[in-house]
């Protein structure tokens, strides 16, 4: 592999497209890392749900008590903005690799957006839980069945690792939005976007399984 | 620095916008429909049927914006391990739990 060629693509200058830094080999290996990464991420939160899954099982009417005090309007509205990030994080990559650069940058702004607008919520509805004594460790909570109490603490872990990867993703849009700016991401160059794109919709996967099992299935 | 990995042949594997925005469509719809089964209480006598929403809304992500459908080979049969392997891990702890 030449480190002396130019950046403009193999297959261009005449180098054969199967070769090892051809410009679609390099994207696929590229892709596939990133889903291999997205993998672990499957296993780790595979690991949350198991949890809840197990503890839910032994102690029904604790987390049904538990859940019942969830604000389940809030729940719903962060997913719409979710599922709403996620198409705009789509189109913004269907865009980009249609040429139409401007309107890609501004759906990758309003992906971020849309993400900070679901952390608002999320504080706002740990706001509430904190003020109402519905938290791990509270004195509200000592007085509550052991279910309740194993509801509450897998509802705040479970949203907030999911929330710091709501975080990550929004910093990541952030990111392809400024090199998108700067031209460093463009038609033919949009495999930062793509990736940031698939981590994204991995993290609207893991609220679309969250929603239910938190806050609507009694 | 050998090739940024960036091709110019996206267009091929770029789903139209159209179609995406009927597959957002489809996911509000059936978060819609989710809420409003929860407002009737049916959560609360079938509770799969919230899953398997979730399971369909998840599968559209997958599918479409994640371009799954158009992914090669390789990385299908990975994802396919994947799940063997989440479905072993739940299956035998919770198999393990129901017998405590």
């Amino acid at each position: 592999m030449s480190r002396a060629r130019p950046m403009s693509s193999s297959t261009e200058a005449g180098g054969a497209p199967w070769a090892a830094d051809a410009p679609e080999a390099v994207h696929e290996r590229q892709t596939f890392g990133m889903w291999l990464f997205l993998f672990s991420e499957v296993l780790f939160f595979s690991g949350l749900f198991l949890l809840y899954l197990a503890y839910r099982s032994r102690h029904p009417d604790g987390f049904r008590a538990g859940a019942a005090g969830m604000q389940v309007a809030l729940g719903t509205a962060n997913t719409l903005v979710l599922l709403t990030g996620s198409a705009a994080a789509a189109v913004a990559v269907a865009d980009l690799e249609g040429g139409r650069t401007g309107r890609s940058a501004l759906l990758q702004a309003a992906t971020a957006l849309l993400g900070l607008v679901f952390l608002g919520v999320k504080a706002l509805e740990w706001r509430a839980d904190i003020l109402a004594g519905f938290y791990p460790g509270a004195a509200a909570m000592a007085g509550r069945s052991h279910g309740e109490q194993l509801f509450c603490s897998l509802y705040f872990m479970m949203t907030g690792v999911h929330g710091l990867h709501v975080l990550a993703g929004t910093a990541l849009f952030g990111a392809s939005l400024r090199r998108t700016l700067a031209g460093r991401v463009r038609p033919g160059h949009g495999i930062f976007l793509e990736n940031t794109g698939l981590f994204w919709h991995l993290v609207d996967v893991v609220w679309i399984y969250l929603w239910p099992l938190l806050y609507l299935v009694r | 620095m050998s090739g940024t990995g960036d091709v110019g042949t996206g267009e091929a594997r770029a789903a139209s916008v159209r179609s995406l925005l009927l597959v957002w469509s489809a996911l509000l719809a059936l978060a819609v429909l989710s809420w409003l089964a929860w407002r009737e209480g049916l959560w609360e006598r079938a509770s799969e049927g919230a899953l398997a929403i979730a399971t369909a809304k998840a599968g559209l992500v997958a599918a479409y914006f994640m371009r799954l459908r158009t992914e090669g080979r390789s990385l299908r049969l990975l994802l396919l391990l994947l799940a063997a392997i989440v479905a072993l891990l739940f299956g035998l702890t919770m198999l393990d739990v129901a017998w405590r």
